[in-house]
């Protein structure tokens, strides 16, 4: 069977899997066409080698001026918040292991941020200047959590 | 200019302004500002001691009030 993009899939199928008004659908059409699907999709009980770049949406925390942050992996794994006050960034506490990037973007407000419940921190220190910006790097395997500031200015 | 961070009304150790800092369960604090405060810790300014006036001498750092 073949890999196709979802633009072909969806041909095939129109042309391949019309109505079966003259009963000239086989169950051969309907293998091949399943087969056609299940070779191009990537499947979560099969070891696979992408053969593509993937986008990710990027979810947007908003402007944090207090309080405690904590990241959810399933929101997305790239994310962005604004700092306009001191705040705290709490590690993740999702079971299973996971990356999220953060990107924090200073305010005119903005204030010291404490990375709490992490196995390991690292990297530059945060500033308060308006527009400086950060990337925090944080990964999760069994019970150890790591974030990594970098600072992009 | 120096921070000192406290914790209750206990000073833990002093902290460099602007800098990052470590609280004592392992949470990381960066910028080190005067006035930062979280839960039971606190940055304050440590306010130099006055000049020791000509023809003293300090003999002690330590005081204690006894009533």
């Amino acid at each position: 069977m073949t890999s196709k993009a979802r633009a072909i899939l969806n041909s095939d199928a129109d042309a391949n899997l019309a109505n079966n008004d003259t009963r000239d659908l086989s169950e051969a059409d309907i293998r091949t066409s399943v087969k056609d699907l299940a070779d191009s999709a990537v499947l979560l009980k099969d070891s696979d080698t992408l053969e593509n770049g993937y986008l990710s949406t990027v979810h947007d925390l908003g402007t944090v001026s207090s309080g405690t942050t904590t990241l959810a992996p399933a929101n997305s794994n790239f994310q962005k918040m604004t700092n306009n006050g001191a705040s705290t960034l709490a590690a993740p506490t999702a079971t299973g292991a996971y990356a999220i990037t953060i990107l924090i973007t200073n305010a005119a407000s903005a204030g010291a941020i404490t990375l709490s419940g992490f196995s390991n921190t690292s990297g530059d220190d945060f500033t308060t200047t308006n527009g400086d910006d950060f990337f925090v790097d944080i990964r999760k395997i069994d019970s150890f959590t790591s974030a990594h500031v970098e600072a992009l200015q | 200019m120096t921070l000192a961070l406290i914790e209750g009304s206990a000073i833990v150790q002093n902290v460099v302004p602007g800098s990052g800092f470590n609280l004592p369960n392992g949470d990381r604090v960066s910028p080190a500002l005067d006035g930062w405060t979280n839960g039971i810790h606190r940055l304050a300014t440590v306010v130099e001691a006055d000049p020791v006036p000509d023809g003293k001498l300090i003999v002690s750092t330590d005081a204690e009030m006894v009533v």
